[in-house]
């Protein structure tokens, strides 16, 4: 189990430096001056010449690599273009919001998404509607649905606020809107997990022990579905702290995808990447995690199966 | 003395097609009965059925009756409460029969915590105490593994540790030997014939194999397209076969063994019919190198042949103990 | 005799307790027919083409029509005979954008769906049938294109690109390629692993002859079912870039900026938002609709999980 789990921390690693390498690459080489983009009406070449030296911009290309793949591994993303801090500390200042909301989200999702793929498999009239209601939510992006319940929530019913924020009672529907558009993935998989489970011998011996079917449910069809819903709540964990965009700019939610998108507008190149490199991490770190849990969970998941 | 199991006239479909059409089997404690047949003949049907361990869309009719006990007018929940006590059921394929995820030990366990009310160490015990009786080695520790780390025949050791816990007066054991391969099924035929003489169950024990029967048996009955075609003491049936189908399963067996090389081996032409698609009178007669016009118009019952056999032949063979030869 | 109908869950006794529920397949398989499905999806699928194919028989989406387009206070129109929809805030009108919003999404859907199948396809297959450092390195890049967060990685693209077609195709292929690229490679490796490579090798086939008639006819079906809900994530994708501006800008239509400029007005006309967002839900919906009844249609593809966005 060691052996495989070093493998994949390992496989991490090179994912998250070749997304930075990439970010590297764009940041860098791309055309487009970093110096007039901090000045923009900088009048003298002797302000933008400064600058450049101060970003070490004249030094050849394997300098300024080093130098960034140096600043990386100490924690330092770059200083943003418009507001002059370190991306670093801006991310900083919003990996709160942004964590609430994905862990908001990923538990809505699950409890949604749960309920649903149960109701479908216990009671055969309620399958159909399931699949028609998943049907529906798969087919819509996420921002229609939180445009949706802003309208009827916010500016009809009055009973949520439309106005930005980062309070509990701004979570509500943000988290309600990841958890609708989420939901039909969990059915899914709860659904079919269930349903393998119980068509399998070994509920037919729990049944042939004599076990209650309640027992049987809990500790023997439940048990199994657990593995791979594991693994989606570390992907979706990773998904959704790396910035869930398009919630935030549909409710104003202060996260690291409103400042991405933010700084897209502004061509704040540093705090994109920066973003963009933290995500990654989060990714990763997640999807490692789930791994973890899942193998303690499914026993035949501890060894590399070739 | 009551009969461990004493079903009758059973019967079991699946929508149109009859999987088994009215067939009545007796296991008396302590005996073993070998329930043979082709795949198809009905064999896991009937067995499962008398366990009730049926979907719910299949349709069963008939008597059941488990050490005295008519387990087919207790009701479902009743019924939950009483049956790992009644019947033991051993699967055929241990690795898909065993929860992937659960510790074996814990799995033995499940059985003395929900009907002997065990607390968990008092019931991990006794589920080691089980494992031990089933000659596993280092049992404590066996019970920490899971199904897929464990070999095929330990697997099925702890599949029969299951069956056994409550000493239930009838095990019903489904092919559990026809997955293995063949030094590990010796082994737990002989640990089998060991654990009967001490627990008095009795023994309900399907296969397809001949040379099983002839190892473990006292007692056969041979099934054909969802009836029971044959039944006797082993030893009978086997010195003199009264059913053609049955003789016709012994000559294969024979030819595989003693067979002289090059020799083309013997098979019974034909194939059992599908189910739903019968033929009126008896199954077996398109097949039948001694069918005759009473053969396809009326099906044959069950009737005596000699001392103890009963053939459904309208045409059987001189059985053991009869004087002369009958055609 | 009694007549009994046993089985795992039984009657109901005093003190009923949940019933086991039957473990009836999920969606009934039809193999060689065609299921109600597939038939209703590609139905919606076809409207949708016609429409957009047709787009320029609406009108002009871009024209503000500023006699007629608007209120007497400036305020868009709701629907009527002049304007089937209505107007947007700038006087323009709907139908004719939404037409045109259609031809968009249906474009990219078919574009993108076919160029990140493509690429992955071929990654997922070279890795799987080479091994060694070849399967290596690729796999470690799609783990980098599996890494990356959807939007943002979107958004870092879009800003190096000027708004358009070509920027959306781009973006929805760079970020899409990687998981049809796993697919594969996955379904490369179970295909080996029950002895058709070796077995061609045996043969003495070449590695081209073993790629095309072992490995290409299972990784088709396996492509071909999953495509459907490649596309209708892209036409999701689009439209949400669209809606970020990262996509199509207007005054170009796309149905994700339509969206967008309705938001802007969602206090006092809501209308605009109803019918981009119910085209979007009807053509993702036909494209998951076609999907399903692929899958019934191939049975054994059922066990694919399609995990992932």
């Amino acid at each position: 189990m060691a052996r495989t789990l070093i493998r994949r921390v390992g496989y991490g690693l090179i994912a998250v430096l070749g997304v930075a390498v990439l970010a590297f690459v764009l940041e860098f080489v791309v055309p487009g001056d970093p110096a007039r983009a901090i000045a923009p009406r900088a009048g003298s070449a002797e302000v933008l010449r400064n600058i450049r030296l101060q970003l070490h911009l004249n030094q050849p290309l394997a300098v300024q690599f080093a130098d960034y793949f140096w600043g990386l591994l100490h924690g330092n993303l770059g200083t943003s273009y418009v507001q002059r801090q370190p991306v670093a500390t801006l991310i900083g200042q919003r990996l709160a919001a942004t964590g609430w909301l994905a862990l908001a989200g990923v538990a809505a999702e699950v409890v949604i998404g749960g309920a649903l793929g149960v109701a479908a498999t216990m009671f055969r009239r309620v399958r159909v509607a399931v699949g028609a209601v998943n049907l529906v939510l798969l087919s819509l992006p996420q921002f229609v649905v939180g445009l949706a319940l802003l309208l009827v929530f916010g500016f009809q019913l009055h009973a949520a606020p439309v106005t930005g924020g980062a309070g509990a009672a701004q979570i509500v529907l943000p988290a309600l809107t990841l958890g609708l558009v989420g939901a039909p993935w969990y059915a899914q998989i709860v659904a079919d997990q269930m349903q393998d489970s119980l068509a399998s011998p070994y509920v037919r011996t729990a049944v042939a022990k004599g076990l209650s079917n309640r027992y049987i449910l809990r500790r023997h069809v439940l048990r199994n579905v657990l593995s791979p819903a594991i693994t989606m709540v570390g992907m979706d964990l990773g998904a959704y702290l790396s910035g869930v965009v398009t919630v935030e700019v549909v409710f104003g939610w202060p996260g690291i995808g409103l400042l991405a998108v933010n700084s897209l507008q502004n061509l704040d190149r540093p705090v994109i990447m920066g973003t963009v490199i933290v995500g990654a991490v989060a990714v990763v770190a997640f999807n490692l995690l789930a791994d973890v849990v899942r193998m303690q969970v499914d026993p035949r998941t501890r060894q590399e199966l070739t | 003395m009551t009969a461990a199991l004493d079903a009758r006239e059973l019967r079991v479909g699946y929508g149109a097609a009859p999987a088994v059409r009215d067939a009545s089997l007796r296991v008396e404690p302590g005996q073993v009965v070998a329930l043979i047949g082709e795949t198809g003949s009905g064999k896991s049907s009937l067995a499962l059925a008398t366990a009730r361990l049926l979907p719910a869309a299949a349709e069963v009719s008939g008597r059941i009756s488990i050490s005295g006990q008519d387990v087919t007018a207790l009701v479902a929940a009743e019924f939950r409460r009483r049956r790992a006590a009644l019947i033991g059921y051993i699967a055929q394929d241990a690795m898909a029969a065993l929860n992937p995820v659960m510790p074996v030990g814990r799995q033995v366990g499940e059985l003395f915590r929900a009907h002997r009310g065990l607390g968990r160490s008092a019931a991990a015990r006794q589920a080691t105490e089980a494992l031990a009786r089933m000659r596993i080695p280092r049992p404590g520790d066996v019970a920490r593994l899971f199904p897929h780390q464990l070999s095929g025949g330990m697997r099925q050791r702890v599949m029969i540790a299951m069956a056994m816990a409550l000493s239930p007066p009838l095990l019903i054991a489904d092919e559990p030997t026809t997955a293995l391969d063949v030094s590990t099924q010796a082994e737990i035929l002989s640990l089998v014939s060991e654990l009967r003489t001490g627990s008095g169950s009795g023994i309900l024990w399907i296969t397809h194999d001949m040379g099983v029967v002839a190892e473990l048996a006292d007692y056969v009955a041979v099934m054909y397209a969802g009836r029971i075609v044959e039944q006797g003491p082993v030893t009978a049936i086997f010195d003199q076969p009264a059913h053609p189908y049955t003789e016709g399963l012994l000559r294969t067996r024979a030819d595989l063994r003693t067979g002289a090389a090059g020799t083309p081996l013997f098979q019974v032409a034909g194939s059992p019919p599908a189910p739903g698609a019968e033929p009126a009178g008896c199954a077996f007669a398109p097949r039948c190198p001694r069918a005759s016009t009473v053969c396809t118009a009326t099906a044959p019952d069950l009737a005596l042949v000699g001392d103890a056999q009963q053939a459904a032949c309208h045409h059987p063979a001189a059985a053991a103990g009869t004087a002369g030869a009958a055609s | 005799m009694a007549v009994v109908s046993t089985g795992a869950s039984g009657p109901a006794g005093p003190g009923a307790e949940a019933a086991l529920p039957d473990a009836a397949p999920a969606a009934a398989a039809h193999p060689g027919q065609w299921p109600g499905t597939l038939i209703a999806g590609t139905v919606m699928l076809a409207a949708f083409v016609v429409i957009g194919a047709c787009a320029g028989l609406f009108g002009s989406p871009v024209h503000q029509d500023v006699l007629h387009g608007l209120t007497p206070t400036g305020l868009p129109l709701g629907p009527g005979a002049h304007h089937l929809l209505g107007t947007d805030t700038l006087g323009r009108d709907e139908l004719a954008r939404l037409a045109y919003g259609i031809r968009v999404s249906v474009i990219v859907a078919v574009v993108s769906n076919i160029t990140s199948i493509v690429i992955g396809a071929a990654v997922g297959l070279l890795a799987g049938f080479f091994r060694g450092p070849v399967e290596a390195v690729l796999m470690r890049v799609t783990d980098v294109g599996l890494a990356l967060p959807y939007t943002l990685a979107a958004l870092v693209i879009a800003a190096l690109m000027t708004a358009g077609l070509s920027r959306v195709i781009v973006i929805i292929t760079v970020l899409f390629w990687s998981y049809p690229a796993r697919l594969v490679y996955g379904e490369v490796l179970r295909l080996r692993g029950r002895g058709f490579v070796e077995a061609g090798e045996a043969m003495g086939s070449g590695g081209l002859t073993i790629v095309r008639r072992h490995l290409a006819p299972h990784v088709f079906t396996l492509l071909v079912t999953y495509s459907p809900l490649n596309a209708a994530s892209a036409v999701v994708f689009e439209a949400t870039l669209s809606y970020l501006g990262a996509g199509i800008n207007p005054p170009t239509a796309s149905l994700g900026n339509m969206i967008s400029d309705g938001q802007t007005a969602i206090s006092y006309a809501p209308h605009l938002l109803y019918a981009p967002a119910t085209a979007i839900l009807l053509l993702t919906m036909s494209f998951l609709l076609i999907g399903e009844g692929l899958k019934a249609r191939n049975p054994d593809l059922r066990r694919v999980s399609w995990l992932g966005r």
